[in-house]
């Protein structure tokens, strides 16, 4: 397979500089632009796997340049905040990132975020999209008899329990905000509603307890959301 | 006259008002005297029994009088009592007051006291007044007039009364006489009949009527010879001369008790609104409660529906409508709108029964002290216009209302200036030790950095990674660092800016123990979560901080390989947090400062270990400011155990 191509957006010449050499040192092939505008003619033109954004740029907001991608694409995009605060990477997710980092972030964990938008490209590539059964790990969800299985055993879920799982699992890899799953379950994102999900998230996760990758299947964004992971078989 | 007296801030000036056509007059006058010795006018109307009979046309005349001299700039006061000459004195001594300005033949209907004009009287009750007669001819005041129509329910009952009376005070004289009693024991039983009719009826008629009907049957019933009006005693003429007197007197005597009685429960009912909405001012904090307060009270006292505007830096908010029972005319918003805008602009009273606006439903106060308005009260009116009394106790409530609300104003303005010097202070000692505390760091960084850059080719491999880890250690320090100060930037900014979310505890903890893998590589962690989940309100990115500092300092401070714990659990509706560690613990003389801000442990000023002591201070800090607490132990043999508690949440599930 050919090298995954990353498209970095970083105004920071040190830190493009950084993440250049990591992406060359670990077989990535990479463009680099430095403001926004260039970013969107690089998008344009190289059509890039994944896209690394950082959210401070000189020109245009970052959440911007997302709208504007996502108006014709669905690349892959990770989205690199500098400000500990986290209203705009929720609002980053919202628009329609897939998994944001949080500068000062460690080359390890910039490689291993890229390792997961890699995984669920290469799934969403080889996914049918009407595929009727999905399988991550030892979870298994049969949509059309609409049942759940951990380990080959029948999961007992609630009816809420039951969409959770599914939404997770048909965006697996993305980390969906606590305002997107809300909306998705309820209709609503009202306070009460996020503070059920704390409830169902919790009681899902403990129904889920049985397999041995459970810990690991849904990741907590305390803040921001929550993630199912796509195990790898290795 | 000498009415500048000393030590006084201003020359008070009385002005009585009354029903009376040319009260006018007067009040022009005593607002010109109280020009000329630039003072302050007060404008006093004495309610007394008579008020209730008063005729629409002197209702009328009393209340332009009244929103004249309130034009004039003058404060109105309201007392009720019989004898006005008295009350005038006793207010005037009260209230500091130093001239009365007053109408001469401004005498007040009462019977027994035609004698004397009101100022003479005046005059005897407080002589070290200075008095000004207005000359005032030809005008009557109101004179109490018969009420022009009674219910015949009224009629009905009081002549039941009348009749039951004379015919048991009729049978007991009978009796009496045939146990041989002597005539001055009938005498005394109608004489008790009288005092009970003139109670229980509501017109003295009854009284009068009873005095004459008594003597009569007492003449025909019970002197000798029975059944004539003629009477043989010689001593008879006389005894019912005092009779008919003693009746008259008793009568008299007994409607104005009645009358008295009647309005003293009045007033000590609005004394006692008044007194309850004192009480319930002092509890009142925030605006919100005062408003309540206010709204209550006047429903309370007045039966009417009432309409609140509160303002905010000088404008005007919406309307708060607090209907009364049966109130079921709807508030016409934009109609009265003027009358609201144009009293809160010029701090007076506006719409029904004023001059200004007449023609609104509702009677206008704006809630001031002396230049800030504090928003504007109304009152409806409907037709039905407040007495001189109810807006008295109007005008006192909505005074004590606003005097509430300037407290709170006051108290706010002082307690934000508190915590803006306070934060000002704290700022300034957390720059300095920061810009302090940062350089010890850099200077390693930097230092590592440019010897692997001059000379790093000459160093052997393990020399070259030791300086690589420092430059990473140092540079995750100060990473740590701006953590707990963006923290800090928003505690500072308050409590508004925490960002509450309903959490679970556990999730957070994680989070935190996810951040500090790298630091407790040397350290085993053991986790002991509730068996239950264990919600909380809270500010989460906030929370992880509190749990990072605190994992931080047990792995900085035990011994590589002990075991750190992390125990959850609820107590007493609370979510605790312990964090236990096998350190060497904080010795006792040093817990209580462990939180102070820029303490740390060991030697204050040393540079040798970095533990700028932001980190416990601002733990406490945000575990305060939600509502919980944090405590640091002793852990045995030796370690050190903090913990926090956050107020448990509960969630309705959304099924």
């Amino acid at each position: 397979m050919n090298k995954p191509l990353i498209l970095i957006v970083e105004d920071d010449a040190p830190i493009r500089n950084l993440i250049s050499v990591t992406l060359e040192t670990h077989e990535y092939r990479y463009i680099a632009a430095g403001n926004a505008g260039n970013a969107i003619l690089e998008a344009a033109s190289h059509n890039p796997d994944i896209m690394l954004l950082d959210l401070g740029l000189p020109d245009m907001d970052g959440v911007e340049v997302i709208r504007k991608i996502r108006s014709w694409s669905s690349m892959p995009i990770i989205v690199i905040s500098a400000r500990s605060d986290d209203t705009d990477k929720i609002e980053a997710l919202d628009a329609g990132a897939d998994d944001y980092l949080t500068k000062p972030f460690s080359v390890d964990e910039l490689l291993a975020r890229l390792r997961v938008t890699l995984r669920r490209l290469n799934q969403m590539r080889a996914d049918n999209p009407e595929n009727p059964v999905f399988v991550n790990g030892s979870l298994k969800i049969d949509f059309a008899s609409g049942c759940a299985y951990i380990s080959g055993e029948e999961l007992h879920l609630t009816p809420i329990e039951y969409k959770l799982l599914c939404l997770l699992a048909r965006n697996c890899g993305k980390v969906l905000t606590h305002k997107y799953i809300t909306q998705q379950i309820w209709g609503a994102s009202w306070e009460n509603n996020v503070a059920s999900l704390r409830v169902f998230m919790a009681t899902l996760r403990k129904k889920l307890e049985p397999s041995p990758d459970a810990a690991a299947l849904i990741q907590t964004h305390v803040g921001i959301g929550y993630r199912m992971i796509r195990i790898t078989d290795n | 006259m000498d009415l500048q007296k000393t030590g006084k801030q201003s020359t008070r000036i009385l002005v009585c008002l009354s029903s009376s056509t040319s009260n006018a007059k007067v009040i022009h006058a005593a607002n010109k005297i109280a020009e000329a010795f630039q003072g302050t006018l007060v404008a006093l109307f004495v309610e007394t029994p008579a008020y209730a009979q008063m005729s629409d046309d002197d209702r009328k005349r009393l209340r332009s009088n009244m929103n004249l001299a309130e034009k004039l700039g003058a404060k109105l006061e309201t007392v009720t009592g019989d004898d006005v000459p008295y009350q005038i004195a006793e207010y005037a001594r009260v209230s500091d007051i130093s001239g009365i300005v007053i109408g001469q033949t401004n005498t007040v209907g009462g019977l027994l006291r035609r004698k004397k004009s009101l100022t003479d009287r005046l005059v005897a009750y407080a002589p070290d007044l200075d008095y000004f007669i207005i000359p005032d001819y030809g005008t009557k005041v109101y004179v109490a007039r018969k009420p022009a129509e009674r219910s015949r329910k009224n009629i009905l009952s009081d002549c039941a009364v009348f009749l039951s009376s004379m015919l048991v005070s009729t049978v007991i004289g009978f009796l009496f006489s045939h146990l041989g009693f002597t005539d001055a024991n009938i005498i005394m039983v109608y004489l008790l009949g009288l005092l009970a009719v003139s109670i229980l009826t509501t017109h003295r008629a009854y009284s009068m009527v009873w005095a004459v009907i008594s003597v009569l049957l007492f003449d025909i019933l019970f002197t000798t010879p029975r059944f004539t009006i003629y009477a043989y005693g010689t001593g008879y003429p006389v005894t019912f001369l005092i009779m008919l007197a003693a009746a008259f007197t008793i009568s008299t005597l007994a409607i104005r008790l009645k009358q008295n009685a009647g309005q003293s429960a009045k007033a000590a009912q609005r004394m006692s609104v008044v007194l309850e909405t004192d009480r319930q001012l002092t509890k009142a904090k925030s605006r919100e409660e005062i408003m309540s307060v206010l709204a209550d009270q006047l429903t309370r006292l007045l039966n009417r529906s009432l309409v609140i505007y509160p303002a905010e830096n000088g404008v005007l908010g919406d309307p708060v409508f607090y209907p009364a029972a049966g109130d079921t005319v709807p508030y016409r918003t934009n109609e009265e709108k003027q009358a609201v805008e144009w009293s809160f602009a010029h701090h007076k009273r506006a719409g029904a029964t004023t001059d200004v606006f007449p023609k609104m439903d509702y009677l206008y106060y704006c809630m001031r002290v002396q230049d800030h308005a504090y928003g504007v009260v109304g009152v409806a009116v409907h037709d039905s216009p407040p007495d001189a009394s109810e807006q008295s106790v109007l005008a006192s409530v909505v005074g004590e209302c606003s005097l509430a609300l300037e407290n709170a104003r006051n108290a706010r303005e002082k307690e934000e200036t508190m915590v803006l010097a306070e934060n000002e202070r704290l700022r300034a000692n957390l720059l300095r030790a920061v810009s302090h505390d940062l350089r010890t760091p850099l200077t390693s960084i930097m230092g590592n950095a440019d010897s692997l850059i001059t000379c790093g080719e000459t160093m052997d491999a393990g020399t070259r990674k030791q300086l690589y880890s420092d430059i990473y250690q140092d540079a995750q320090w100060l990473n740590g660092m701006v953590e707990n100060l963006l923290s800090a930037s928003r505690m500072t900014d308050g409590k508004l800016n925490l960002n509450m979310t309903t959490e679970l505890m556990d999730d957070m903890i994680t989070e935190a123990v996810n951040h500090l893998s790298r630091q407790m590589r040397n350290h085993t962690l053991r986790r002991t979560p509730a068996g239950e989940l264990l919600l909380v309100k809270a500010d989460a990115r906030l929370i992880v901080q509190v749990v990072i500092n605190l994992l931080d300092n047990a792995v900085k401070y035990a011994p590589e390989g002990s075991e750190i714990r992390i125990d959850t659990l609820e107590r007493n509706g609370e979510v605790v947090v312990r964090i236990e560690d096998d350190g060497p613990g904080i010795p006792d003389d040093q817990k209580e400062r462990i939180f102070d801000l820029f303490y740390s442990s060991g030697n204050p000023t040393g540079d040798s270990r970095r533990g700028l002591g932001i980190g416990l201070a601002l733990c406490q800090s945000i575990i305060r400011a939600h509502g919980g607490s944090i405590t640091v132990s002793d852990h045995l043999p030796h370690g050190a155990v903090f913990e926090f508690s956050l107020p448990r949440e509960e969630v309705n599930l959304n099924e």
